[in-house]
């Protein structure tokens, strides 16, 4: 399979600076692996001081895409941009720029039957809902509210697949600086709650593989 | 608005309980006290309501329920039509 139609590189405005090379990088990772429908140019920035790892603005009164901004000091920009880049896809694309697709298109059932019957999507269904989880594979930890409120953000379908979107990209992509953040998010820690985010490689086949069909329909992908 | 002291101890005791990296943790704790929505931000501020509209506000177990009902809609439709 190769990329076809736009390349995504084209829409996505990525200052020349020395600054912008490791984000030049992951969309040069996108390039490799699907193309777009044409999708309007929207600028991506580095910015300090704000508490997200990135953000998608949107007009939701016109429907346009205004900014994908990532926070600079980070260790997970490569990872972010990939997660705003999907909820750009989600809105304008998906949804028709007046919704998140994930939640409505007929398009993404498959897709989303896949996530909600995945291990992560299980996990972190049971940690919102009972409000406990596992540490280290016998001791309950009793789960704060502020940890709940992170479950339940987790578990919404735009979430869901920007996540999706950007291990997709990392895996096809087979960009090892991606592959880096993955593992990262991906380690349970001794004594800690873990919160399953990204998806194992074999949990994640299947979600994969809808994506791949969703982009074929798309026709951003070719044989 | 919470002291840099009091934000530092909520994001310690997540780090300390969780396995999340500390950008995702202050990311949580910034949700947590009202200060930030999430990464998806309109130009204005939206309502529960308009945020339902658009597709945000229910799990993605939920939105797969809806979805296959109104596929199912339809069809009947498409049938007795």
């Amino acid at each position: 399979m190769r990329p076809a139609g736009v390349p995504i590189g084209r829409a996505l405005d990525v200052p020349a600076e020395i600054a912008y090379d490791d984000l030049r990088e992951v969309v040069a990772a996108i390039d490799r692996v699907h193309g777009d429908g044409n999708l309007p140019r929207i600028p991506v920035r580095l910015v300090e001081g704000f508490p997200e790892l990135g953000r998608f603005r949107f007009d939701p009164t016109t429907g346009e895409p205004i900014s994908i901004v990532i926070r600079a000091d980070q260790r997970f920009r490569r990872l972010t941009l990939l997660h705003e880049v999907g909820h750009y896809i989600d809105w304008y694309v998906l949804g028709g720029r007046t919704t998140f697709g994930s939640a409505f298109h007929p398009m993404m059932e498959v897709w989303l039957a896949r996530v909600v019957s995945s291990r992560s999507y299980r996990q972190l269904d049971a940690l919102a809902k009972r409000g406990k989880g596992v540490v280290s594979g016998a001791r309950i930890a009793i789960l704060s509210e502020r940890e709940r409120t992170a479950v339940r953000n987790a578990l919404l379908p735009d979430e869901c697949w920007a996540r999706s979107y950007a291990q997709y990209v990392a895996l096809r992509s087979a960009a090892s600086h991606l592959a880096g953040s993955l593992t990262v998010l991906r380690t349970p820690n001794e004594g800690r709650v873990y919160y399953p985010l990204q998806w194992e490689d074999e949990d994640f086949r299947p979600i994969a593989m809808a994506i791949d069909e969703l982009f074929d329909e798309l026709g951003w992908r070719t044989w | 608005m919470v002291s840099r002291d009091e934000r530092e101890v909520m994001i310690q005791e997540l780090l300390d309980r969780t396995t999340l990296p500390r950008e995702y943790v202050e990311e949580v704790v910034a949700i947590s006290l009202g200060e930030s929505e999430g990464d998806v931000v309109p130009t204005r501020p939206l309502s529960p309501e308009e945020w339902r509209r658009i597709g945000r506000g229910i799990t993605a177990e939920e939105a797969l329920e809806r979805m296959r009902q109104r596929a199912k809609e339809s069809e009947q439709i498409a049938r007795e039509g």
